[in-house]
């Protein structure tokens, strides 16, 4: 992997420079509830331009609604509170109608999903669907010209023999291949934000360095933001410079993603890290684990949303922990690992 | 629920339930309505053989067309017939309609897809291709010639009309089969050692349940109007008998005259119907246990 | 591992296995592709052995696994069980292995009956092998603490519990035979990292106080590797490597294996990449 090694660089400049560029996407005291039930709770975060971001979590962190909720992709029932604020666009992304929203989805700003044989047609051409938004968005002269590009951009995603593949159904090509036509289609028309929620997970360990090349490429490319989102810390540290903890709907931590993997603050991120740990288990071969199980929707202690799994919380834990150190790099504990709060 | 050591319980609900958590508090009132109408058929049918009006197959020259009165509610058609007395008569015949012609579908049907679906190859192949044969038939005909065989009668138009249902029961138990066999938790019986016809009872038969519930009261529906039709061909319910689709036959050519003679056998088959399928979707949401929570 | 044990006949012996699928045919002149699941495949499992097999989707795994079990019937090839021979026999004839060998699947959605109570999906494997009703309870009671559920559980749903908690009856419904070998097919796959490593402790202490025999199936070679001492590494329907679980990731003979293992995401590979060159310059490999 090659990306990387600049971003160690920016770690330490990365505060200064989120405030002097405007940042590609803002997010602002997101909140989701299902009628009564709060799912994701005054999340924030932004991204400059070329910023590659992760957004770390469980089942139950509300990390694929996040990502949901700044495209407006939020299945009925859901509703979203708050601001997400895309840069070049004048509207608050959260009340937008539809109309915009489609105007913008897969042009300013894209999303790749988990599962590729469900996100595309899978009665139509490969080659069409990627031709097709480039000629939704008008960002291609003509049918022929898109065509070309079509084929160009599964080129690019090194699809051999991309005049081929253009032909081909979606049921034709491999899991790893879908994806990549994913990607294709993502970026088709150059978004200024890509957002990738779990993209590897169904692809097989080799498939899955090859895509994550390619998503780096891709967007550095472009110099568009990326926001990744997955469980995987290994694949977190691959890609991202930085990252967000989700926690029961809550930013617990955030930070560039060497500080916060190697001096975690967050009890639940040092609990997650030490048990994903698998080579260095205790003596006995056990692995470290976090005690319980994540708690359902709407059944988060309040106050902070991690103390009933904590072996540190105390009753100041009751009440909801305030953010500790700067917006994007900074904690929220009562009793974070590595002594008091700073 | 209580939190505490490691393994603990947690009332987990995925997002889906979430979502539906309204629809099933809805769906609930659907049974409670479903069993409502249902309920009111059957008592009507009950009392009717206690006591009606007037006799419903007693012919009354005075009474021809009246209009809804005090003397007859409903009024009375154009042999003077007691129109409320028939529909209560008929109430009868509209059940039984029902239950033997999906009775008959369901528990001839069912098995058949079950073995289809459970026996891929050589039982798939016989039981499918011996029912594209019966699904060729269309209903009516299938009637009309048991009518010839046996004698018209409600009976035997519903039996007909029950195995002109077969097909499309085996079809929906053999796709809920196919399915229920290709999920892990069969893997696991079969593992288990258990045989083929424990795996059918327990796993295959509650898992396709939603789907023949709800395909009864599809097929009530159409039995009832079939029923009608046949009717008015001769084949189905023989005069004097009263029910709902000869009403609605014989009322047609007065259309124009007495409307309300027509407008009363639709009402009570158009509920009739309404019932059968509100009762068929409360019942197969009660019974399934994702949805217990909300209750 | 002591030379002895070579001199004990294997629990599991597996030969020349080979699965092959006929798929429908695509044009009337040319017969019916073949799909090749398992290519020959050769190998022993000692009694309490922690046995790996890692490989990719299209590898064959799942396959040897159902032949395994014998939910599945080999195209040709042996496997031996405890000296007896599996493939080709009936079902009936079977009943023994049922008693065996008992597999953990890996979707804890799909492999729980969603109408049964946990108590009666614990208490299936049981039925067959004539357990009355009083003896099944009393076990069921006894897995629920083993796999530490709480007691109340055993008159729910499978909904209503977590993913982990499904894999923890998944088990319990596996343990409910007292088998030898524990297949766990993926176990672990579909479940976040921090019950991942609930789970993995949970069959790791299992394992050893009812000394079974572990045959772990996963695409991740980094639990392979915590888990197992022998790992057997599969593509496309062979086997391509197979050996102690150390001396397989450290040095990979087989250009496959290699790939797997270069392309494996490790955190702490990831880690010292990102390393600020100041703390770098501290710290030589």
């Amino acid at each position: 992997m090659n990306a990387n090694t600049h971003a160690s660089a920016d770690s330490g400049v990365d505060a200064a420079q989120g405030a002097l560029a405007e940042p590609v996407l803002a997010v602002e005291g997101l909140g989701i509830r299902s009628g009564d039930l709060r799912l994701v709770s005054d999340v924030g975060f932004s991204l400059g331009a070329g910023e590659r971001v992760g957004i770390i979590g469980e089942s139950g962190s509300g990390k694929s609604l996040t990502a949901l909720a700044t495209m407006g992709l939020l299945p009925d029932g859901l509703t979203a509170s708050g601001s997400v604020r895309l840069a070049g666009v004048e509207q608050e992304l959260l009340s937008a109608g539809e109309r915009q929203l489609a105007r913008i989805r897969g042009h300013r700003a894209s999303m790749v999903f988990q599962e590729p044989m469900t996100a595309l047609n899978p009665l139509m051409r490969v080659g069409d669907q990627v031709a097709e938004v480039m000629l939704r968005h008008d960002t291609r002269p003509d049918k022929r010209g898109a065509a070309d590009a079509a084929v160009d951009l599964l080129g690019r995603v090194r699809l051999s023999d991309p005049t081929a593949a253009a032909k081909a159904y979606p049921h034709q090509l491999s899991g790893g291949q879908r994806q990549r036509v994913m990607l294709a289609i993502a970026l088709a028309n150059d978004p200024s934000v890509l957002i990738c929620d779990e993209p590897t997970t169904a692809l097989d360990v080799t498939v899955q360095a090859q895509m994550l090349d390619l998503i780096l490429e891709g967007v550095a490319a472009r110099r568009s933001a990326l926001l990744f989102i997955t469980h995987d810390l290994a694949v977190v540290a691959q890609v991202c410079e930085r990252v967000i903890v989700l926690y029961g709907g809550r930013v617990v931590e955030a930070g560039p993603v060497w500080d916060v993997f190697t001096n975690p603050r967050h009890r639940y991120l040092e609990g997650l890290l030490a048990a994903s740990d698998l080579e260095h288990g205790s003596a006995d071969g056990r692995l470290s684990t976090i005690r319980g199980a994540v708690p359902g929707a709407g059944q988060f202690p309040a106050g902070c949303v991690f103390r009933n799994r904590c072996d540190h919380a105390t009753e100041r834990c009751e009440s909801l922990p305030p953010w500790a150190g700067a917006p994007q790099h900074g904690f929220a504990c009562w009793h974070p690992a590595g002594g008091e709060r700073a | 629920m209580s939190i505490g050591a490691s393994g603990e319980l947690a009332d987990v609900s995925g997002l889906q339930d979430l979502a539906s958590g309204d629809a099933r508090r809805r769906l609930n009132r659907y049974l409670v309505i479903g069993m409502t109408i249902v309920g009111l058929i059957v008592f009507t049918a009950l009392v009717s053989f206690i006591w009606t009006p007037y006799d419903p197959t007693e012919v009354d020259a005075e009474a021809r067309l009246l209009e809804p009165s005090t003397s007859h509610v409903l009024g009375a058609d154009k042999f003077g017939r007691d129109v409320l007395s028939q529909l209560m008569w008929g109430a009868r015949t509209t059940l039984f309609v029902g239950v033997v012609a999906v009775g008959v579908a369901a528990l001839i049907g069912t098995p058949l897809g079950i073995l289809a679906g459970m026996f891929p190859r050589w039982a798939d192949e016989l039981v499918m291709r011996s029912n594209d044969l019966l699904l060729a038939f269309p209903a009516l005909l299938l009637a009309i010639m048991f009518g010839a065989v046996f004698g018209a009668s409600t009976l035997t138009a519903m039996l007909a009309i029950g195995i002109a249902t077969v097909p499309a029961f085996a079809r929906i138990a053999r796709s809920g089969t196919l399915q229920v066999m290709s999920r892990e938790y069969v893997l696991a019986a079969r593992a288990a050692g258990r045989p083929r016809f424990a795996i059918a009872r327990r796993h295959v038969l509650p898992n396709i349940a939603p789907l023949l519930i709800v395909q009864s009261s599809v097929a009530f529906g159409i039995a009832v109007l079939a029923e009608a039709a046949l009717s008015f061909l001769g084949f189905g319910t023989r005069p004097p008998n009263p029910s709902w689709g000869r009403m609605l036959q014989e009322s047609q050519e007065l259309l124009h005259s007495a409307p309300l003679l027509s407008v009363w056998p639709g009402l009570a088959i158009a509920l009739a119907v309404l019932g059968f399928n509100l009762l068929g979707d409360g019942l197969r949401d009660h019974f399934d246990p994702r949805l217990d929570d909300r209750r | 591992m002591p030379d002895a044990a070579a001199a004990v006949t294997p629990l599991i012996e597996v030969r020349d296995l080979t699965r092959t699928y006929k798929r429908t045919r695509t044009s009337l002149r040319r017969p019916a592709p073949e799909v090749h699941a398992l290519r020959g495949m050769s190998f022993d499992v000692r009694a309490g052995e922690r046995f790996g097999i890692v490989g990719e989707s299209g590898s064959g795994k799942s396959t040897l696994v159902r032949l395994l079990s014998a939910l599945d019937s080999a195209t040709s090839g042996s496997i031996r069980f405890d000296g007896e021979e599996i493939v080709g026999r009936s079902e009936r004839s079977l009943r023994f292995l049922r008693r065996q060998l008992q597999i953990v699947f890996q979707d804890p959605m799909g492999s729980l009956d969603p109408r049964m109570k946990v108590r009666d999906i614990i208490a299936e494997p049981m039925l067959s092998q004539g357990h009355d009703q009083a003896a099944r309870r009393q076990r069921v009671a006894e897995l629920l603490e083993a796999v530490s559920l709480p007691a109340s559980a055993s008159g729910r749903f499978p909904h209503q519990f977590s993913g982990g908690q499904r894999q923890r009856i998944s088990i319990a419904r596996a343990l409910s035979v007292q088998p030898k070998v524990l297949v766990a097919d993926e176990a672990v796959s579909a479940l976040d990292v921090s019950v991942r490593a609930q789970i993995l402790n949970l069959i790791a202490e299992l394992v050893d106080r009812y000394q079974l025999t572990l045959l772990f199936v996963s695409h991740d070679l980094s639990v392979i590797r915590h888990v197992c001492e022998t790992v057997a590494v599969m593509n496309e329907g062979r086997l391509v490597e197979l050996g102690p679980t150390e001396e397989i990731y450290e040095q990979p003979k087989d250009p496959y294996t290699q790939r797997l293992t270069a392309a494996a995401p490790s955190l702490e590979r990831a880690l010292e990449r990102l390393r600020p060159p100041s703390s770098r310059e501290a710290s030589c490999p």
